[in-house]
């Protein structure tokens, strides 16, 4: 006789898969497509279709917030004028087995990340990581490449050919977030980059919505997260922004060697080389433009008004600026930012709201499918049941009404009996 | 087909169950309000109203930061009338100053009024709010935006403007960086310079200042300028004396000395600079001083010489003895109301009508300039009660659709309960009624 059991999964020691013991207590893996129906059928497709895919999903968006919120907060300075640190713990994704991979988040790509699962897969070259939902891969001999907003690292990897990993980015994300700072002066309230127009100014123009696009390069601070400078207008013919760093050799101001500016072109959508702005045009209603450091750290901002040939607008970082509220107005905003599921390589299609609505309108569906399911079961079973019964159940009725029948024979036989007897009595005594 | 007792309990208790359960849906409905219990119930609305209840989530929230971005803006408001009220008052005294018959006890006193209106403005300029955050430090709100007296003042704070989310895509300001209220009032320019002859002066004609370079321009200064000419034969001498906003001399230093253009020439303290045009080089009658340019009148031998300067006929253009004084304004609107104070108390050369010509430009200036932000105060708090009542709109139209979404519909649902009630008698009875039924009964 042969017994059911369960083991841990291949490839998940937290999950039981079903065997078959056989009497030697050989263990056979028993597939989940044999296991369609019955109670345990139910039970392996709840985990399957619902308990996963909402763990995935929910873990999906902790994973989302956490790492978007993680990057604006990091954009911005705190009340000690330090440049913001991590807000939340990133869940790092599970591996199994751990196989020395390392597998991370990339900022810059949230709204790439799936609820999926990945099989890290490995041929003695190449490494390959597919998508168990949508078979989606990317084979790569490494050290390190990006997938769908993971980044991995098989530098220390010790997979053997032909061996696979599950990595499981999502799973557990909602269970293991966790605040990273319980100081409230560590919130990165303030924008690091400062800007402001001297009172020599002819001009009314001025420079506001600094936007901190990265921060690769700025000094944490506290004290100054980069060396100042300053953007000066230059009126006709030129009719640009130059930006110029102080030359203290030379006692003056010259053309900044290592910072750029650029132009947003609305045409194109995107930023031009070049600070040209002509205040006496449409331009005085706001350009957007870009400044970026060779070191990598870059913001954008925007130039409106009247600005005179001459103007000048000192940029210098934040010096500990209690009421500035710049950063915390961005974080804010992330609420209503569409920052998860984007389309291939682009912007982000969804907020964390409508992610989580998406969560809660398919394990409804679900729900309401089984249920449906449920009811079609539950009037097959009274068929059947039904069936059954009126083969070989009983009706009382039709028992009693036997039951009277076979007595009324009964009596009728007895009947017969006794006047057999009167009859053998009377013959006997015609005869004495 | 045969209908097995068994089937008779079985199905009698399933229809039991059914429509108990029924029941007890309709009765949870009715009791929560909800037409959605669970998600399975409706999974499109129920998604729809979660996506809803965000966008009334953050309407309420828009609702709140409106009521704090007005409440900052009343304070602001609040604030501004009185540099207004502060400003209407000293130009009435400055008017007032103006009459020439004034002595110099009446124009002090009134330098003493002057005096306090400042102290009233610079303590305007470093008010704090309810929290104790000073209003007009930009984003600096710890520390406190002003500092200085009569001889000066300086702004600390940034020039940041704090923002708050009153809708989707409007972060308005609340805050006004002292920079834009009382530090940048008016732009240096040709305007922001003037020069007031002496009244006793006998020469028929003035210097004229004008602007050669705004960032060299010295600000809230007072030049005092003596023309001397013992011969009028021969060229006479302007003497500049510099003075600070609070009437003290400011020697020009070493470095700015050497800087001066050729022409002039100083004692050794520095604490005045003299210059002799050549009548021989028109060119010379021109010069630059401290970023202003100087412009002076060409001086030809009168004519005749020795007679008094009404029967000339060629006139003396500038005399021995006349006098001059120059104003250089400062854009900050304090500097320009403790100098017009202190220039009351120790009048220059143009005494009292430099000094008021002087005020009520500046003045007017300041008034323009606090009159610009109240105008950008007033329309942001007309613009937080358009948006406060657009916000209570769209509030009730989000209940209202979350309502339609979720929401059980109380005639129905009770109409539906009274209904299932009555089927689960029913169902109740005739359960009875047919177990009731059986030929044993009859069998005794």
């Amino acid at each position: 006789m042969s017994n059911l059991g369960t083991t841990q999964a291949q490839n998940d020691p937290r999950r039981q898969d079903i065997v078959l013991v056989a009497q030697n207590g050989a263990e056979v893996l028993l597939p989940e497509r044999v296991l369609t129906g019955g109670e345990l059928g139910g039970l392996l497709g709840f985990r399957r279709d619902s308990l996963d895919v909402a763990q995935n999903q929910l873990g999906l968006i902790a994973l989302s917030l956490t790492t978007e919120f993680n990057r604006i907060h990091q954009l911005g300075v705190d009340l000690d004028g330090v440049m913001g640190q991590a807000f939340f713990n990133v869940p790092a994704p599970h591996i199994m087995p751990s196989s020395g991979v390392v597998v991370g988040i990339d900022p810059a790509q949230v709204s790439q990340l799936t609820a999926s699962d990945y099989q890290l897969s490995f041929d003695g070259t190449n490494y390959t990581i597919a998508n168990r939902n949508t078979g989606e891969s990317l084979s790569s001999a490494g050290p390190a490449f990006t997938f769908q907003g993971l980044t991995v690292d098989v530098t220390g990897a010790t997979l053997a050919a032909g061996e696979t990993a599950l990595i499981q980015p999502t799973r557990f994300a909602s269970r293991d977030l966790a605040l990273a700072i319980s100081d409230p002066r560590k919130v990165a309230a303030g924008n690091p980059v400062s800007v402001a127009a001297p009172v020599s100014n002819a001009g009314s123009g001025k420079l506001d919505n600094i936007v901190l696009l990265d921060r690769t390069g700025l000094a944490d601070g506290p004290g100054a997260h980069f060396g100042e400078f300053r953007l000066q207008y230059a009126a006709a013919p030129a009719n640009a922004f130059s930006v110029q760093v102080f030359d203290s050799g030379l006692n003056q101001w010259v053309a900044a060697p290592d910072l750029t500016i650029e132009r947003y072109d609305q045409a194109s959508g995107s930023y031009l080389p070049g600070g040209a702005y002509v205040p006496a045009s449409i331009d005085s209603s706001g350009v957007q433009f870009r400044i970026s450091h060779t070191d990598g750290w870059s913001f954008e901002m925007k130039a409106s008004g009247a600005v005179a040939g001459g103007d000048v607008f000192n940029f210098a970082p934040t010096e500990v600026g209690i009421a500035d509220n710049r950063n915390a107005v961005r974080l804010g905003a992330l609420q209503t930012e569409k920052v998860m599921l984007g389309a291939n390589g682009g912007v982000g299609t969804a907020t964390f709201q409508s992610a989580y609505s998406q969560m809660v309108s398919a394990i409804g569906n679900k729900t309401r499918e089984v249920q449906v399911g449920e009811q079609t079961q539950t009037s097959l079973l009274r068929q059947a049941t039904d069936q059954r019964d009126a083969l070989s159940g009983v009706n009382l009725d039709e028992e009693a009404a036997n039951l009277i029948r076979y007595q009324q024979a009964y009596q009728a036989s007895a009947q017969v009996m006794s006047i057999a007897q009167r009859l053998f009595d009377e013959v006997l005594g015609i005869a004495r | 087909m045969r209908i097995s007792t068994n089937m008779i309990y079985q199905k009698g208790v399933a229809a039991i169950q059914q429509q108990t359960s029924g029941l007890l849906n309709t009765q949870q409905q009715v009791s929560t309000g909800r037409r959605i219990l669970t998600p399975a119930d409706d999974p499109i609305a129920s998604a729809r109203a979660l996506e809803l209840g965000q966008s009334k989530a953050v309407n309420s929230q828009f609702a709140l930061n409106i009521g704090y971005a007005d409440d900052n803006m009343k304070l602001l408001e609040g604030k501004l009338m009185g540099v207004g009220d502060i400003l209407h008052y000293t130009r009435e005294r400055a008017v007032q100053a103006g009459n020439s018959t004034l002595s110099t006890a009446d124009l002090e006193s009134l330098a003493t009024d002057i005096k306090s209106q400042f102290e009233a403005m610079f303590a305007l300029a470093n008010s704090k709010d309810g929290q104790g955050d000073y209003i007009f430090s930009g984003y600096k709100a710890g520390t406190q935006p002003f500092s200085g007296n009569l001889s000066g003042v300086s702004y600390d704070g940034d020039q940041g403007g704090r923002t708050i989310q009153v809708s989707a895509s409007r972060f308005m300001p609340i805050s006004l960086p002292g920079s834009d209220v009382f530090d940048k009032t008016r732009i240096i320019d040709d305007s922001a310079i003037g020069l007031y002859p002496a009244a006793a002066n006998k020469g028929s004609e003035s210097p004229t200042v004008s602007l050669a370079d705004a960032t060299a321009v010295r600000q809230a200064t007072r030049y005092q300028i003596a023309f001397s000419q013992p011969d009028p034969a021969i060229a006479g001498t302007y003497t500049i004396e510099r003075w600070g906003q609070d009437g003290n001399a400011v020697p020009w230093t070493a470095d700015e000395l050497a800087a001066l253009p050729a022409g002039f020439s100083w004692p050794a303290d520095g604490s005045s600079v003299s210059y002799t045009p050549d009548p021989l080089d028109p060119a010379s009658y021109q010069v630059t001083l401290d970023g202003l340019n100087i412009d002076l009148p060409a001086d030809p031998v009168p004519d005749p010489i020795d007679a008094p300067q009404e029967v000339r006929q060629v006139k003396d253009e500038v005399t021995d003895g006349d006098r001059f004084e120059i104003y250089v304004a400062s854009t900050n609107m304090l500097d320009n109301l403790a100098m017009f104070a202190v220039a009351l108390e120790k009048p220059g050369a143009s005494r009292n009508t430099g000094a008021v010509a002087f005020a009520l430009d500046n003045l007017d200036a300041a008034q323009e300039n606090v009159l610009r932000v109240r105008a950008q105060i007033g329309s942001q708090m007309v613009e937080t009660e358009q948006l406060a009542n657009l916000g209570s709109d769209l509030n009730i139209q989000y209940a209202e659709a979350i309502s339609r979404l979720e929401d059980v519909d109380y005639a129905e649902a009770i109409s539906r309960l009274t209904q299932q009630q009555t089927y689960l008698q029913a169902a109740q009875q005739s359960f009875m009624r047919v177990t009731g039924l059986s030929l044993f009964n009859y069998l005794n």
